[in-house]
């Protein structure tokens, strides 16, 4: 009747094939809109056509409408809610902080109104007999609009979100003193994380005041949270699951106002209600990240050492930033030196509320600190006349632990041999002869290097998650865990870790989570933080299992727990008559035979680990790009990508170089495609995925990847891999772009690098 | 607006509905039939997550409406493995080789790999590659695809 166990190999380092993936290739998967309940009813948002006007809205004909059972607008439901405030809770400063606009709307696709229908064809049909009278007011679309216009959200008496400047000891002698200063600028193109699945949610309010809630989300403990605190509910009165995910990017880490506009809707009508973000909506109201203005200036001696550098930030926070705009420009300015060795800095750090969509995390959100250091490293290479590995090698840290000018300290890293080994992997010194041969034939070749430490498992101030390992009456295993997955694969390593720990099959284990009732609250994704956290959680819970596995093993097997071993799927004592159990007796023992058990001894094999880590467990990499970029068309095409890349101890390479490849493509997207671009009177650009370039896949490059491992001191020896290639991928690409076009002297100053952006910056001829 | 009766074959069973004019097949085959193994993604004919095969032909479901396969045969990503659970060569490249990550795009690639790959069309790896340039995929890098469409291309050459 039960199954014999698995062997136990190592499964952790294997490429072990994904659990997951038998369902989502027969299409079983479960997203939030492969729900249905009953009585379910379907939400449509209005949203406004402009960035910024005085509204009047009348719903009455809409109401009218066959199928219709209601729409709401502010006047209907905001006073169900406190102020908004940011997902990581009431320190401000915040932008929008109703759920529907109220007399004024903010930015294109500010939501005024939601219709709830039988189907979302009648809801859609509801918003276009929406009556609203809008009377248009100047908008505040960009940076420098912010800066010279009086406050442009409601509520607010200034533009201006947050500011912090900063110069340590040192930094104005190193400027004034330094052989040569040089000075780089970039403004990023701001990003739609574009997760294939839309954001979404059903809100079912159930009996006694409770309110279930299905949500497309990354952390469905903080958005349980922040809905309870939101509604003025009791927190244990709300259960959040968040079931298979379609990617999510960062974007899925808030909770946005569309979402609590549908739960006051199925709060007021008393049904189940599913709102589903069209594509549209997603490129106009589903946050962007990215959009900021940097500048970064290093103060350099005669040999070319850095003495010093000046970093600046602007960001744009739009009107409804998910978390306080600025805050992110810190973590920023703490991390900007990367790996080389800079003793002192300056900073300054601006942060604004415009007309446009709101800020939104978006894979490795701090990611403009890497993308205008390895530019303007690069820049200064060539001011120095230096070759730029050359130069990186000259000014690259090699004493670890390290600690930042600001007083971070770093460990556990290899930038140098990373770099080396990129170097190394694309055959840099044969390729300055490719490229001189190229040119000769009228073909314009580049390289460029990237060199990047990733903060991973970013837990200042705690981030804990939690595993709860149990072994069932059949001695199986199943680990509720409070992590999650958007394609994470966090089925398959969490089960690799206990698997090894418990001595079972991988098969042997399952992985559960995304519902706030089955567990204490966790941190769920984000900041690359599974490996570690919940890898340490998940470690850890199994080693205490083994311990109660073990002193009870001993009790049947009459003989002490110590010099017990776990191994395919049974206990087994030493010496020569190898006495041995299995993990199915015991669990029937423990389970349901309790009678058998040791007196006093508690029934049931359940451990449960809830792992703080430290506050930041460091990656590093060093990506190397070959492209060939066309002076006549401005085209960029990817020739060559290699990673070599630190991750620590690699729980799946097949997940790690997944991750890795994802990231880095969506890097190139940064560069070169990828952009929501805003006109002065706050107009989006990109309407729908026509006009917002994402890339595909013959824009992918073959990725071509060097492993260095240098464990972290967590219980895994991982470090975090989900955002590196993200962060790093963009100014290798870049530097790759100015290298090829060298003899045309380029400058760019605005990403994405399109063809016409390409075109107007050649300044030469060639 | 209108209603229509519609008979159609899916997944090789035969279905007969009534419909509105205006339903999608993506829709249809989501709400109505169940089948939410085919994916709503841009709903405007650019990613490809909702592609199903009709007649053997791949075609973007978000774009086509219900009303239009009276008489036609529709198979979705459901109908694709093996009658005892497991996998078809296409399902089975792309988990060999990392072929997907959070699965939302997957059985539009599935779909069109499909029908590619399936009865006397025997694409080349190059016309296959160029094809796939119409799945937006947010989270692979599409290097398991890559990987995967020489693992069929070879087996196609056997």
């Amino acid at each position: 009747m039960t199954e014999p166990l698995g062997a136990a190999p190592r499964f952790v380092g294997q490429s072990v094939g994904r659990k997951e993936n038998k369902r989502f290739l027969t299409g079983r998967g479960r997203y939030v809109d492969d729900f249905m309940e009953a009585g379910m009813l379907h939400a449509a948002i209005l949203r406004s056509p402009l960035a910024r006007a005085n509204i009047t809205v009348d719903a009455s004909a809409a109401r009218e409408l066959p199928g219709v059972w209601a729409v709401y607008t502010a006047a209907d439901i905001n006073d169900m809610f406190e102020p908004l405030v940011s997902v990581f809770g009431d320190a401000g400063p915040f932008g929008v902080r109703t759920v529907l606009a109220e007399t004024q709307v903010s930015y294109v696709g500010d939501p005024i109104a939601i219709a709830i229908a039988d189907d979302r064809y009648i809801a859609e049909d509801a918003l276009e007999l929406i009556d609203v009278d809008y009377d248009p007011l100047d908008a505040v679309a960009s940076i420098s609009a912010a800066k010279s216009s009086p406050s442009c959200i409601p509520g607010r008496d200034t533009n201006l979100a947050f500011e912090m400047s900063l110069a340590l000891p040192g930094s104005k002698e190193a400027f004034e003193s330094a052989a040569q200063v040089v000075t780089a600028r970039i403004a990023q193109g701001r990003i739609s994380p574009s997760p294939m699945e839309g954001r979404g949610i059903i809100s079912n309010p159930i009996m006694d005041g409770k309110l279930e809630v299905r949500l497309s989300s990354q952390n469905p403990h903080a958005a349980k949270s922040f809905i309870a605190r939101s509604l003025r509910l009791q927190e244990n009165h709300v259960r959040v699951m968040s079931p298979d995910i379609g990617g999510a990017f960062g974007q899925k880490f808030g909770v946005n106002r569309d979402f609590l506009a549908t739960i006051a809707a199925s709060l007021k009508l008393r049904r189940p209600v599913k709102w589903i973000e069209d594509k549209p909506e997603a490129l106009q109201a589903g946050g962007h990240g990215r959009a900021e203005e940097l500048e970064l200036s290093i103060a350099l001696d005669a040999s070319g050492q850095m003495l010093a550098t000046h970093f600046k930030v602007e960001d744009n926070g739009g009107a409804d930033p998910v978390s306080p705009p600025g805050g992110l420009t810190q973590l920023m300015a703490m991390i900007h030196t990367g790996a080389y060795n800079i003793p002192t800095m300056m900073a300054d750090c601006k942060a604004w509320f415009t007309n446009t969509c709101g800020s939104t995390a978006y894979r490795g959100p701090w990611a403009g600190e890497t993308l205008i250091r390895e530019i303007t490293v690069d820049k200064a290479a060539r001011a120095m006349g230096m070759d730029p590995v050359e130069f990186r090698r000259r000014n690259v840290v090699t004493q670890w632990p390290h600690k930042l000018p600001m007083g971070l300290i770093i460990d556990d890293v290899s930038p140098l041999e990373t770099l080396d080994r990129a170097v190394e992997k694309i055959g840099y010194a044969a390729f300055r002869a490719e490229q001189a041969k190229a040119r000769a034939e009228g073909r314009y070749l580049g390289i460029g290097i990237g060199l990047c430490i990733e903060p991973t498992a970013i837990s200042p101030g705690g981030g804990t998650d939690t595993a709860e390992v149990r072994i069932e009456t059949t001695g199986k295993i199943t680990a509720v865990l409070t992590c999650h997955s958007q394609g994470h694969s966090v089925e398959t390593t969490m089960a690799q870790i206990i698997a090894d720990e418990m001595g079972v099959g991988v098969d042997d284990v399952t992985i559960a989570f995304g519902d706030t009732d089955s567990i204490t609250s966790g941190s769920g994704a984000g900041g690359s933080r599974q490996a570690v956290v919940a890898g340490g959680a998940a470690h850890i819970a199994s080693g205490l299992l083994r311990d109660k596995v073990f002193k009870l093993a001993a009790h049947f097997l009459q003989t002490e727990p110590e010099g017990l071993k776990l191994e395919g799927g049974s206990v087994v004592g030493s010496g020569p008559s190898a006495p041995s159990i299995t993990l199915a007796a015991l669990g029937k023992a423990a389970n349901v035979a309790t009678l058998t058990l040791p007196e006093g001894m508690e029934a049931g094999l359940t451990a449960r680990y809830c792992y703080t880590p430290p506050p930041f467990t460091f990656a590093n990499a060093c990506h190397a790009a070959i492209v060939e970029a066309d002076p006549g068309t401005g085209l960029v095409k990817v020739l060559r990508y290699v990673v070599a890349e630190d991750c620590g101890v690699m729980l799946n390479p097949a997940v790690v170089e997944g991750q890795i490849a994802g990231g880095v493509i969506q890097g190139i997207g940064n560069a070169l495609w990828e952009e929501q671009h805003y006109d002065e009177a706050g107009n989006p650009s990109a309407g729908t995925y026509k006009d917002y370039i994402l890339p595909v896949s013959t824009d992918a490059p073959a990725i071509e990847y060097v492993h260095v491992c240098t464990p972290s001191k967590t219980p895994t020896g991982a470090k975090g891999v989900g955002e590196g290639g993200a962060i790093v991928g963009a100014p290798t690409i870049f530097n790759a772009v100015m290298d090829a076009l060298a003899p045309f002297d380029p400058e760019f100053e605005q990403l994405p690098l399109t063809p016409s952006r390409i075109l107007a910056g050649l300044r030469a001829k060639g | 607006m209108s209603d229509h009766d519609i008979n159609l074959t899916v997944n090789g069973r035969k279905v007969a509905r009534r419909v509105p004019a205006r339903r999608t097949l993506l829709d249809f085959l989501r709400a109505d039939l169940g089948l939410t193994g085919t994916h709503a993604g841009c709903e405007h004919g650019v990613c490809g997550a909702c592609t199903v095969m009709i007649d053997g032909v791949a075609m973007r479901s978000c774009l086509t409406f219900a009303v239009q396969m009276d008489g036609h045969a529709v198979t979705t990503v459901e109908g694709v493995a093996h009658e005892d659970g497991s996998f078809h060569p296409v399902q089975q490249a792309l988990h060999d080789n990392h072929g997907l990550q959070c699965g939302f795009c997957t059985p539009g690639i599935v779909m069109s790999l499909l029908s590619m790959t399936e009865g006397e069309q025997k694409a080349s790896r190059a016309e296959i590659l160029d094809a796939m340039s119409g799945h937006i995929c947010r989270c692979t890098g599409y290097q398991g695809l890559h990987k995967a469409i020489a693992q069929l291309t070879e087996a196609n050459h056997d």
